[in-house]
């Protein structure tokens, strides 16, 4: 189903909720592959559908939450045989979480129990899985808090969450989510609720675990910036659909989606005096609702491209634009040649 | 069943405003007119049978209604109109006020709202306004502290703040900030309070301290049955089951608001 | 009141929270939440207050506008000290002083129309009496913000994150101030929307002459829209001067750290990275001497001995460190 090399395989997956309002299609049939140690991006603003689509990798979406699923999601586990995690029982999916991938959310608390030490967390995750003794998990926490670099880990795990710093806590997470060796890591927005300073060591310390363990990342963000810092492939969603892919360097260098262009034209950068100041180039108009998107493509009323009759009526499909890199757009062709007005 | 409670509420209290502003219309007898058919059972000319007196209990039951509305309205007037502004000013400004005032409510909260009831009327006397501003005076913590929290916690809103970022007054903030975002919640005190004051009153008439005779009042009725429940159950039933309804009306109406 | 006068001077400024514990409440401590900060803001001026989370940032631009009182120093509005303003002269102060807060959606009444939101601040100072009239303006100051008057009848929850703070924009400038404390506000923005509103502050700056103290943890927005830039650690300022020489040859070691901590889209551009170590200490026992120390890549033995005064380095141009 997916090749040798593959990780994951993710196949025209779609996610319905009901809500109020009436179905929402928070993912449209988004489809995108992750190799082996891979660090592959997905980036979107709020109603991409980004962390609806990594949640539902984790088979945390389930009928419970009134999501429906449709579409293939294969994952190759370490034994060599590959599942649809979208078939998988409950039993079975718990054993794949953790053990096959593991996830670190925006916000660490939420995730950490407030009653429990940091030991007992992490000790608990380790024994649930790999079925040791209490001492033997107790060395290999102490062992990954030490790698995480947290200065005084016997300390730390004597210590309960709020007792922690923001940066502490995603580092305790990182280490939860380590204990069981996991293949593929998903890291949903976990630097947004830090400080710059933080959020740069936590993404050195991704960096470092990856080039030891190999794992692969999916890392979920909004900020352009920290998916050039990680580099990799990038998948850029809006509104529930994938719009363009391809390695970052090549799809942040010559964007073929309109979106993709004004999103990076539009971010201000650092110019430490090397450029004038010059004014922002802002996205007009607002990010459709979930509940009441455009006709034809998304980004049609936001985007200085659109042609009447065409973009406002046709869905486009992902393209082809050269070398692996795919775009979402009906005119990329004329946009690139400069054709287009 | 969530969504039923109000609508259930609301009906019953419709049902006995209804009974109290209706009275004259619907009771078949004059409430304090006797007759010579004493102590009678439920028959077709007396749906409910007579009391001892020969009235005819249905019509003291129907005219019971205004009793408990002036009551149940009245009290719950009164602890709004102290709980009211004692709680936004010890919530909106606390300080020293709100040393004061919390301490006060806790202690009244402490003891329970009946036998305060009890020891003040018994001081006072029973009869109709004496009742009213009692029930009131009993209730007003708890409608103090209900408005103190809601207003402490929205002190802290940033809307709050941004008001008074532009200039805005205490009083300004209060009004068009506080009271308005608190105001359901008010309403659904008030509801809940007229449930008390008339279970209380009913109690305390119960008890025989509350309206004299020969006004009608169904704590009054209830215990004026107890006497011949061999005789006819419905004397003290009829009453009992509308002060229920009665009480259970404003309590669905009032807890169905979040 | 003189034409050379800044708009605003902040002496010495000092916010510290008390902690009270025990079974028997004492004092047991301080939040050191701002320490001896002073800065001034020129007329049409902007002013970056860059810090991190514990920086006191938000609590500066609270104490500059006597939303707080703070625990000793002055600010001065136009030469005055707002410390010793009545509730009536406040009043007068909070036509020429606004804020834009960073929560669009916290900060708006959710039970109030988008009309009523705007044209609370011109009831508050009785600016437009006639009904009619305030109207008008409450549609004029709209249509400032790019909002039509459909907007009027709407309440917050109907507007999009882009859409509410653009009404917060509004309320704030409806009295026509002559000074903005901007407390973050477009972190909690979507990137798209977040360009929007920059330069939407940008044109306000210019068409009103508004001074702004643009707070935030963004150096980048920062960079973009501010004459100078103030950057806070602690509580205390660390390096203040002229934007693009504070951004192109930092001289205090946070400021560098927190400059090239900065992800950058082609990380070409961002050059060499300074990941800092450990975390942001506890304002309840800051470090002894400098507090930026424990983390400073460049911090000596001398460095815990004694506070470093912001000492000035070229005209405009001053940082807090004893190793330059």
């Amino acid at each position: 189903m997916i090749e040798p090399h593959k990780l994951l395989g993710v196949r025209d997956l779609s996610v319905r909720f009901a809500t109020e309002a009436g179905p929402v299609l928070a993912v449209d049939r988004v489809s995108f592959d992750i190799a082996r140690g891979e660090t592959l991006a997905l980036v979107g603003e709020s109603g991409s559908g980004k962390s609806t689509a990594a949640l539902s990798l984790m088979g945390l979406l389930g009928a419970a939450g009134g999501a429906t699923l449709s579409g293939r999601i294969d994952l190759r586990l370490k034994n060599g045989s590959t599942h649809d995690i979208n078939r998988l029982s409950a039993r079975e999916l718990r054993r794949v979480r953790g053990n096959e991938m593991a996830m670190i959310f925006q916000d660490p608390m939420s995730s950490l129990n407030p009653v429990y030490t940091i030991e007992s967390q992490i000790c608990e995750a380790i024994i649930l899985h790999q079925k040791t003794a209490w001492p033997a998990a107790r060395r290999r926490a102490l062992e990954l808090l030490h790698s995480l670099g947290i200065p005084n880990p016997e300390k730390c795990m004597t210590s309960f969450p709020h007792q922690l710093s923001g940066g502490m806590r995603q580092r305790v997470m990182i280490a939860v989510a380590l204990s069981c060796e996991p293949r593929l890591l998903i890291a949903d927005e976990p630097t947004t609720a830090l400080d710059v300073t933080i959020q740069a060591q936590i993404i050195e310390l991704l960096k470092r675990v990856q080039s030891w363990t190999g794992m692969a990342i999916l890392f979920i963000t909004h900020n352009l910036g920290l998916v050039a810092e990680l580099g990799g492939r990038v998948i850029v969603m809006y509104a529930g659909r994938v719009v363009e892919q391809g390695k970052v360097a090549e799809v942040f260098s010559h964007p073929c989606m309109p979106y993709t262009q004004a999103l990076l034209r539009s971010l201000p950068r650092l110019r430490r005096a090397r450029a004038p100041r010059q004014r922002l180039q802002a996205i007009p108009g607002n990010v459709p609702s979930a509940v009441d998107r455009p006709a034809g493509c998304a980004f049609h009323p936001r985007c200085g491209f659109a042609a009447k009759g065409m973009c406002d009526t046709r869905l486009p499909a992902l393209e082809d634009c050269g070398g692996g890199h795919l775009a979402a757009c009906l005119r990329w062709r004329d946009i690139a040649s400069g054709k287009a007005a | 069943m969530r969504r039923l409670r109000p609508v259930i509420g609301l009906l019953l209290i419709a049902a006995f405003v209804a009974m109290a502003l209706l009275a004259s219309v619907i009771a078949p007898y004059d409430p304090f007119k006797s007759s010579v058919e004493v102590i009678d059972p439920p028959s077709a000319r007396h749906l409910l049978g007579t009391d001892e007196l020969g009235r005819d209990i249905l019509s003291r039951v129907i005219y019971g209604a205004r009793t408990s509305l002036i009551i149940g309205l009245g009290a719950a007037i009164c602890a709004m109109g102290i709980g009211v502004p004692v709680g936004l000013v010890a919530g909106y400004f606390g300080g020293r006020v709100d040393m004061l005032v919390v301490p006060l409510i806790d202690l009244f909260i402490a003891l329970p709202g009946l036998v305060l009831a009890l020891i003040i009327t018994v001081m006072v006397g029973p009869n109709l306004l004496n009742l009213v501003l009692v029930l009131g005076f009993v209730m007003w913590p708890s409608v103090a502290r209900l408005v103190r929290g809601q207003t402490l916690a929205l002190r802290e809103t940033l809307y709050i703040e941004a008001a008074r970022a532009v200039g805005g007054g205490s009083a300004w903030i209060i009004r068009r900030h506080v009271w308005p975002n608190i105001m359901r919640v008010v309403a659904a005190q008030f509801a809940v309070s007229v449930s008390f004051a008339i279970f209380t009153s009913a109690s305390l008439s119960f008890l025989g301290l509350g309206i004299p005779p020969p006004t009608p009042d169904w704590g009054g009725l209830v215990r004026a049955g107890f006497d011949f429940l061999s005789l006819n159950p419905l004397m003290s039933l009829a009453p009992g089951a509308t002060v229920t309804a009665t009480v259970m009306g404003f309590y669905l109406t009032g807890s169905s608001v979040r | 009141m003189n034409g050379t006068a800044p708009l605003l001077e902040v002496r010495r400024l000092r916010k510290w929270y008390e902690i009270k514990g025990g079974v028997i409440p004492h004092l047991i401590g301080h939040v050191q939440a701002v320490t001896d900060v002073s800065f001034s803001i020129g007329r049409g001026e902007v002013l970056g207050l860059a810090g991190e989370s514990g920086s006191g940032k938000t609590t500066i631009g609270r104490c500059v506008l006597r939303l707080i009182e703070p625990t000793s120093g002055e600010v001065l509005f136009e030469g005055e000290d707002i410390g010793t303003f009545g509730p009536e002269r406040l009043r007068k102060f909070r036509r020429h002083a606004q804020v834009v807060f960073q929560d669009p959606f916290g900060s708006l009444d959710p039970r109030m129309t988008v009309g009523e939101i705007v044209s609370e601040p011109l009831e508050v100072q009785k600016l437009f009496p006639n009904s009619k009239e305030r109207r008008d303006r409450v549609v004029e100051l709209l249509e400032t913000v790019a909002l039509s008057s459909e907007f009027l009848k709407r309440r917050p929850r109907e507007l999009s994150g882009g859409q509410r703070q653009r009404v917060g924009i509004a309320r704030a400038i409806a009295v026509n101030p002559m000074f903005i404390v901007a407390d973050e506000p477009v972190s909690s923005l979507d990137v798209s929307i977040q360009a929007q509103i920059v330069n939407l502050l940008e044109d306000l700056r210019e068409k009103l002459g508004l001074a702004i103290l643009f707070i935030s943890h963004d150096i980048v927005v920062m960079e973009h829209l501010s004459n100078r830039i103030a950057v806070v650690y602690l509580g205390r300022v660390m390096e203040i001067g002229p934007t693009d020489e504070l951004t192109s040859n930092p001289k205090h070691p946070y400021t560098e750290a927190l400059l090239s901590a900065v992800p950058d889209p082609d990380p070409a551009l961002r050059g060499k990275r300074i990941v800092l170590e450990g975390d942001i200490p506890n304002p309840v026992a800051p470090p002894s001497g400098c507090v930026f120390r424990t983390r400073c890549p460049r911090a000596i033995a001398e460095c815990a001995a004694a506070i470093p005064p912001l000492r000035e380095i070229s005209p405009g141009r001053a940082a807090a460190c004893i190793r330059l």
